[in-house]
């Protein structure tokens, strides 16, 4: 059942709330999946759910989404519960306060009922760089559910609940709805509030909405999106103008992409046309620096951000006797980071590091400028640009021994999108095998709500639909 | 890129290595230098004239706000003296 389907029939009360997020309690707590770290007290969600059907008797609901039920990645707060982000380094904390996007969604009647499994602080494409277990793809078990939002586009694939929160940075959003075969949506940078999301790559990371259909996504988002005074960064979707009726392929990622996620692109195409668009070309030639661009400047801000997990202020604590307080926090660090973060930390120390911050840094922040410009100017010509959202389908788990740069490479459909701060949609299509790939849509800077809503029509005339 | 310069970042980012780890992250490190090496083309003085987010610098009031007791922001740390009033930490002298 979609979003609006469940908040349809909450409204006429064929549904009901507790028995919607009992439901969901109940597949969460029976989950075979791997999808959460940890679930919600049952006595705390069951009390929300008694209040939202209150408000549904009085006719006094808070929203449309009043009384149904969420899942939220583990490196958003919620209050009282735990958040590890994945990591053994965080074993131990509890949030002492929700994030803003989780408050908007409980002050609207949205009600937790898990938090979701993720590589570790968000670094990683598969959710098997969790410390804890890895997660697995509900519909198609032998491959991975892809990341690092994998938990979450886990728990709706499986259909435990309606949406979930995750994050992206690179990708962590749209990848693993393409390979759960349901819509993720990576918003405007700065269109939702990062408040409560545990810091990454501050530049790129956006908190973002995994749901079966865009349209569900822009419920959400009518409710998490907009100016917060506890993010600087945060804005008000400023007044898009309308998306003009033409779109282009964006060849440069056509090209890199594997044969079925370029039939995909194919289909969107010719339903875009369908839909009224007339298709134009782009160039998008800085797209090939945005790898190297991409992981230098998010690491180099990761190296920044994480830098707070010490065993001092934040995260566990080296047990054995330490000659100094430096020594004491590199083993603390050494001890508690996994593999990828300590990768990704040592490469982003080392592209700020002296001599090399002129040769990489900068370079790569330039990589971006033009890449972003590359877009402005794009959108002055098309008002969107399709893409496959992965080069290929999802990879079989339990993979090993690939050299980290190789899976780096696969990150090449999305981060071009995060570097430019744009909003991107992926809509999930199905290969000639029955297995899952996505199409990315891609529009100008707070163009959300339009892009969302030419997406559900893309959506509803897949031939797979 | 040598064993040098891993145990230098290593210092820096204040993270242990075992000896295993210290072998991998310089074939890791080795191989993204090449990797980074798709950007050496690319002049940062002629940085075209289009610029957003990326080079905003956000501010807002220095306003002190009170949601949180002190409490409530210190039970996360690792480790506290009885009455909360320190966080121990190795002696400096």
């Amino acid at each position: 059942m979609t979003l609006k389907t469940i908040s349809e029939k909450l409204a006429v009360k064929e549904l009901s709330p507790v028995e919607l997020v009992a439901e969901a309690l109940d597949k969460a707590e029976k989950d075979g999946f791997g999808c959460y770290i940890s679930t919600v007290d049952r006595d705390r969600a069951l009390k929300s759910a008694v209040e939202s059907e209150d408000r549904y008797i009085s006719k006094k609901p808070l929203s449309p989404l009043d009384g149904i039920p969420f899942a939220v990645k583990d490196n958003i707060l919620v209050s009282g519960m735990r958040m590890t982000c994945g990591s053994r380094m965080l074993e131990d904390f509890t949030a002492p306060y929700d994030a803003s996007a989780v408050k908007r969604l409980t002050d609207a009647g949205c009600v937790v009922i898990g938090k979701t499994n993720l590589d570790e602080f968000g670094m990683g494409s598969s959710t098997e760089n969790s410390a804890f277990f890895p997660t697995r793809n509900p519909r198609y078990p032998d491959r991975v559910p892809g990341g690092s939002s994998g938990g979450s586009a886990a728990a709706v694939s499986a259909g435990h609940v309606p949406f979930a929160l995750g994050s992206d940075t690179g990708g962590s959003v749209r990848q693993p709805a393409a390979f759960c075969g349901i819509c993720g949506l990576k918003p405007t940078y700065g269109s939702v509030s990062r408040y409560g999301l545990t810091g990454f790559a501050s530049s790129l990371d956006v908190i973002g909405i995994l749901a079966d259909d865009p349209e569900g996504c822009s419920t959400v988002y009518d409710i998490i999106s907009g100016k917060d005074e506890f993010d600087a960064t945060s804005h008000d979707l400023n007044d898009a103008e309308a998306i003009p009726r033409t779109f282009a392929v964006c060849e440069e990622l056509y090209s890199a992409a594997d044969e079925d996620q370029r039939r995909a692109v194919d289909e969107c195409s010719v339903i875009l046309q369908e839909l009224g668009f007339r298709r134009v070309s782009v160039s998008l030639s800085s797209i090939q620096y945005s790898i190297p661009a991409y992981y230098i400047i998010s690491s180099a801000e990761a190296s920044s951000n994480l830098a707070r997990f010490d065993g001092i202020r934040y995260g566990k604590r080296h047990e054995e006797a330490s000659d100094s307080t430096d020594d004491l926090v590199s083993k603390s660090r050494g001890e508690y980071l996994g593999i990828e973060v300590k990768r990704r930390t040592l490469l982003g120390c080392y592209a700020l590091s002296a001599g090399q911050r002129e040769d990489w840094y900068q370079k790569a922040m330039t990589a971006r400028k033009m890449i972003a410009a590359d877009f402005a100017s794009a959108f002055k010509n098309c008002g969107i640009i399709i893409a496959p959202t992965a080069p290929s389908v999802p990879p079989v788990a339990g993979r090993t021994n690939i050299p980290p740069v190789e899976i780096y490479r696969s990150d090449i459909m999305t981060v071009p999108a995060s570097l430019a701060g744009i909003p991107a949609v992926s809509i999930p299509f199905e290969t000639q095998d029955h297995l899952p790939t996505g199409v990315q849509i891609m529009s100008s800077k707070d163009g959300d709500k339009e892009l969302l809503s030419v997406s559900q029509k893309i959506y509803s005339m897949r031939k797979d639909s | 890129m040598d064993h040098k310069d891993i145990e230098r970042i290593s210092a820096l980012s204040r993270v242990k290595l075992s000896e295993e780890e210290k072998e991998m992250f310089l074939e890791d490190m080795i191989s993204f230098a090449g990797f980074a090496e798709e950007l050496s083309g690319l002049d940062p003085d002629k940085i075209p004239a289009y610029s957003d987010h990326i080079n905003v610098s956000f501010m807002r009031e220095d306003s002190a706000k009170t949601r949180y007791t002190r409490e409530d922001m210190l039970k996360n740390a690792p480790a506290l003296s009885i009455d909360w009033s320190m966080i121990p930490v190795p002696k400096v002298l």
